[in-house]
């Protein structure tokens, strides 16, 4: 029995083989369950999906609370790619959609190496679709598989207006997506333009995180509370210093015109109305897919309705530079609020020759600015400049110089929307390149002094200009934002903080009366109202293109003054004959409430500087 | 017989309660979805496994009555019994899954390959505890493989190939029999060469072969140190050329110590080993280049999918054919050290793993319990093993010697593969994991062979 006895060994090896057979389970379990968390991670992000709750975008209000743009709900149709019916009737579907074969195809087939597509995931077939279609898709929906119909928000503009400073939204860029740091998906909206974009950190809100368990089908089986998961935080809602009632008037005067209008209430800054002429409708926007058609188009207008001509157009400012010429000669000790002046219809100086009109002689300061006369102006800018003689000309326009600048002039004033122009004033650097250093002097650059030449400046700065003659001597920034959400986040200091100019208050006195009598007898006389005391001023930019420009820059009342306005009309001819009633009748309107001079406002409404289009055949 | 030699062996009965009920609560958390929402919890599955988990215990308890004489006598009657059942299932069974494997009575269903598991292991255990027959002898050699063959054969026809693997565990009671280790010898170094051909390439496994079996040489050359040296410095050799990819030198080192293994057994002149050595490496090469072969020419794409899911997971499709493991490892991955705790699985809840109450239930184990509820499973079913052979060497007639070792190379081999299967160890191949899987017949034919064996340790 030796050979049996050999055998019993063997129980021992069986049991070794035994051990060994599980002693490799238990190592393997502990490679998958301890040490490699590979699988942990996995599971955890098999079974558990993180979405994205996309917040409400904040509204826009105006100062009166009215809502100037919502959120309305729209149907947008998704398409997962691996989830259609290869043989589904797709005329039908072209015909629910009213779409043709070409544009269907399009739609559905992407480019699958862009890593936007995937078809797995659902893409957008269609966006922004009237809600009948939905209705009429939604019966046949059982026999297209992979179609799905999801509610989302698009910005609505219940009153047509104010398109410019409102801005728009579209779809963000791949480049906006890889910058962000995950802060936008593909598929979410920007801000492009407006206060949409300016304050699109607000507008926004904050993304929410919703951690869903989801089984093996897909199935969403409920929402876990864990710790990435927090609550979607809706934008702010920003109430507007735009008034309505008065935007939608002043677009209402500039119909048919192409200039721009901006109203500022002088006590805070504000902007009360800013039109752009030519405008249109900010619904148009809303970016379904037709309405991308509408871009271009606007884009591709010769009138360039999407430029913001109120902030981003550069007008020489012509007679409404004179005011401010005025303070800075007075403040300079240049000249006195009683300097006589004289003026036998033109200026001339060697060979410079300049026009004047017919008009009183300019026994003092009030009295040229009533008139507008150049000639006295051109003597204030030579007294100016040529203070401490010859020699110090050029250094005499440096302080020209650094007073337009503290006026607001040939910078960005810093509103609060995006593509400010900066306007410009030509400084000494500039005529030392363009002549020669000390080869010029004030006789080469005497236009500066009305206006025109070289000096640039935007419609916001001249209703700027405006605010700190009512202000006398200070000015706020101009901007729109009012409050944010329910006032407990404050509107940035620099809005809130007052510049002021180093010109004595006193010497506003006698230019605000130029100003206000300019009304009575002098410029602006069309633009006079029995209702309400305004002060103004005049000015026509003279276009070697066309037609002048007529420019205007006022306020009322003139004691306490509500608002102040710089309306700019393209290729109109003479301040006095459209700007000026344009921005009387808005002051009235602002002021008063109600508009007095109908016949005016009717004039006014009537008048055209683009011709009509003839339809084309 | 009939005094009591000693008391039931209480720690068998104890581990066959405990896998019982963990099987029990494995189940109720992994049906749990099902049961709350039909109408009642007796008309679900779960119900019904629990009314087979009565009878399993029945049965496990009623059969202490039958003496292991009994099942001597009846062996070869009962052997004949399951064959005939395994041929009637091909005929009259029903077919589900593809497979002609169930028969049915009433309501109630059950699958004569599990049975036919039992009924193999009584007819092999009676032939080979005969006196006549000796498994060194080629003709016992051949009878014994032909009653295994027969049933596993009959099974493979339903087609289970799973279940007719099974059958193949018992050949480990033939080791215990007295089957020439040369054959076991040789059906490794075979199976190395197949999977190596599959996993790194003929070459660099004949290396592997090689350097093995001249470290086999060398360890019986007395241990000359200079023998020990030549090959330290050729397993440098191939550390270096793994290392770098020299593949045009792999041959070279391989044949070195093939040089160095035949050297050796010259200078000890044990030349018959030298010979078989070089047969052997040989035939591992061989079968590592056709197995090569065979799944780059032969195999069909979703059988070569089929492998890759075992032996290369990333070549794998995830959603198709790799789905089941790697859900599988990842549920069992996601358990971590304790586990999620009962009734809190998430992937078992939400059916992540196919067939996650039946093959993969081992999932819910590892997921819910974590390692240490897993290694507690393994725990106790390797006590078992080690009880069972414990109890078979104890036994004084080789019927019941060899009918303990059958039941723990059965269970071993259910364990091993069902439990290396979901960790990805081990092909799919749909066989239960013994007590805790859902399904009837497996649980009342295991709770059978149990309590067969439970009673046979009486009489040690």
């Amino acid at each position: 029995m030796a050979y049996r006895g050999k055998l019993k060994a063997r129980a021992t090896h069986i049991q070794w083989l035994f051990l060994i057979g599980l002693g490799i389970l238990v190592f393997r379990l502990g490679q998958l369950q301890l040490w490699d968390p590979r699988y942990k991670i996995k599971a955890e992000a098999t079974i558990i999906d993180r979405e994205i709750i996309t917040p409400a975008r904040g509204l826009l209000y105006d100062r009166n609370g009215n809502i100037l743009v919502h959120n309305s709900p729209t149907y947008d149709i998704l398409v997962r790619y691996n989830a259609l019916d290869p043989h589904m009737d797709t005329t039908r579907l072209c015909q629910i959609f009213h779409l043709s074969r070409e544009a269907f195809a399009r739609r559905i087939e992407k480019d699958w190496r862009d890593k936007r597509y995937s078809k797995w995931i659902p893409f957008y077939f269609l966006k922004n679709v009237p809600p009948q279609y939905v209705h009429r898709f939604v019966e046949y929906q059982y026999a297209y598989p992979g179609f799905e119909p999801r509610l989302s928000l698009i910005r609505a503009y219940p009153h047509h207006s104010a398109a410019h400073v409102l801005g728009y939204l579209n779809e963000v860029t791949k480049e906006v997506v890889r910058d962000s740091g995950g802060l936008y998906r593909y598929g979410d909206f920007i801000g492009i333009s407006g206060i949409e974009k300016y304050y699109e950190p607000l507008l926004r809100g904050e993304k929410g995180v919703r951690i869903v368990l989801k089984d093996n089908k897909g199935t969403k089986v409920k929402v876990l509370e864990y710790s990435g998961a927090r609550p979607p935080r809706a934008g702010d809602d920003l109430y507007l210093s735009i008034d309505l009632d008065l935007q939608q008037y002043a677009e209402s005067l500039m119909q048919g015109k192409s200039g721009a209008i901006v109203a500022i209430e002088p006590s805070s800054g504000e902007i009360l109305a800013m039109v752009s002429a030519p405008f249109y409708d900010p619904n148009i926007l809303t970016l379904s897919e037709r309405d991308r058609l509408e871009l271009e188009k606007l884009q591709e207008d010769s009138l360039k309705p999407f430029f913001n001509r109120a902030i981003m157009a550069n007008y020489p400012p012509a007679s409404t530079i004179k005011p401010l010429m005025a303070l800075i000669a007075m403040q300079e000790r240049a000249i006195s609020p009683y300097t006589v002046g004289s003026c036998p219809g033109y200026y001339r100086y060697k060979e410079f020759t300049y026009g004047c009109h017919l008009h009183p002689k300019p026994r003092n300061v009030m009295i040229a600015l009533q008139h507008s006369c150049n000639s006295y102006f051109f003597m204030t800018f030579r007294r100016l400049l040529e203070r401490d003689g010859p020699q110090f000309e050029q250094a005499r326009l440096d302080i020209l110089v650094d007073y337009l600048y503290e006026a607001g002039l040939g910078r960005r004033l810093g509103v609060d929307i995006h593509g400010e122009s900066a306007g410009f004033i030509p400084s000494r650097e500039f005529y030392d390149a363009l002549y020669h250093p000390y080869r010029w002097s004030s006789t080469y650059i005497m236009s500066i002094a009305i206006g025109q030449g070289e000096l640039l400046t935007t419609p916001l700065q001249l209703a700027n200009i405006a605010a700190m003659i009512a202000n006398r001597g200070y000015y706020y920034t101009p901007h729109f934002i009012r409050q944010i959400g329910d006032g407990t986040k404050s509107i940035p200091l620099h809005y809130r903080r007052a510049h002021r100019l180093s010109i004595d208050t006193t010497l506003f006195a006698p230019v605000i009366e130029g100003m206000r009598r300019s009304f009575i007898y002098g410029t602006a006389t069309r633009a006079y109202s029995p209702h309400l005391a305004m002060a103004g001023k005049t000015g026509t930019a003279q276009n070697p293109h066309g037609k002048d420009h007529s420019l205007f820059i006022g306020f009322a009342p003139i004691d306490t003054p509500k608002i102040a306005v710089a309306v700019v009309v393209e290729n109109a001819g003479t301040g006095g004959k459209v700007a000026a009633p344009i921005a009387s009748l808005i002051m009235e309107k602002y002021v008063l409430d109600t508009v007095y001079r109908r016949y005016l406002e009717y004039r006014m409404r009537k008048l055209r500087t683009i011709p009509l289009k003839k339809p084309s055949l | 017989m009939y005094y009591r030699k000693r008391a039931y062996d209480g720690l068998l009965v104890t581990l066959y309660i405990s896998l019982v009920v963990i099987g029990w609560l494995m189940l109720y958390s992994a049906t749990a979805r099902e049961w709350t929402s039909s109408a009642s919890f007796w008309s679900s599955s779960m119900g019904k496994q629990t009314i087979w988990l009565m009878l399993a215990v029945g049965v496990f308890w009623l059969f202490q009555i039958v003496e292991w004489k009994y099942w001597f006598r009846t062996a070869y009657l009962f052997y004949a019994l399951g064959i005939v059942l395994l041929v009637i299932v091909l005929i009259w069974g029903r077919e589900i899954k593809g497979a002609r494997s169930w028969l049915y009575f009433g309501g109630w269903g059950f699958q004569p390959s599990e049975v036919a598991k039992f009924t193999t292991l009584l007819g092999l255990s009676a032939y080979l505890s005969h006196y006549g027959t000796d498994m060194r002898r080629r003709a016992s050699q051949l009878v014994a493989s032909a009653m295994i063959l027969v049933p596993a054969v009959l099974v493979a026809l339903q087609p289970d190939w799973g279940t007719a693997m099974v059958y193949g565990a018992l050949v480990l009671v033939f080791y215990r029999a007295g089957l020439p280790v040369e054959y076991f010898i040789v059906g490794a170094v075979a199976v190395m060469g197949l999977l190596g051909g599959l996993l790194v390439g003929w070459l660099k496994m004949g290396v592997v072969v090689s350097v093995l079996y001249s470290l086999v040489a060398v360890w019986y050359s007395k241990r000359w140190w200079w023998a020990w040296l030549l090959w330290l410095l050729g397993v440098g050799g191939v550390a270096y050329v793994l290392k770098e990819g020299l593949e045009e030198w792999e041959w070279i080192v391989g044949l070195y110590h093939l040089l160095v293994a035949e050297l050796v057994l010259f200078i000890r002149r044990w030349y018959r080993w030298a010979v078989v050595g070089i047969g052997l490496v040989v035939l591992a090469i061989g079968l590592g280049w056709s197995s090569e072969f065979a799944f780059r020419e032969v195999l069909k794409p979703h059988q070569q999918e089929r492998i890759n899911v075992w032996l290369f997971p990333h070549k794998a499709d995830p959603q198709g054919a790799a789905y089941n493991v790697l859900q599988s490892k990842l549920a069992i991955g996601s358990g971590g050290l304790w586990g999620k705790g009962f009734r809190k699985g998430r992937m078992t809840e939400l059916n992540y793993v196919p067939e996650q109450t039946t093959d993969f239930i081992f999932t819910t184990v590892g997921e819910e319990q974590g390692f240490v509820g897993s290694v507690a499973v393994l725990a106790i079913f390797l006590m078992l093993l080690w009880r069972l052979v414990v109890l078979a060497e104890r036994v004084e007639h080789d019927f019941m010697r060899f009918y303990l070792y059958g039941v723990a190379s059965l269970l071993f081999f259910h364990v091993f593969v069902n439990v290396g299967m979901t960790l990805g160890l081990v092909p799919i191949i749909g066989i239960p994991l013994p007590f805790i899987s859902q399904g009837g017949s497996a649980l009342v034919v295991f709770s059978l062979m149990l309590s067969v064996a439970l009673r046979m340790g009486r009489e040690a």
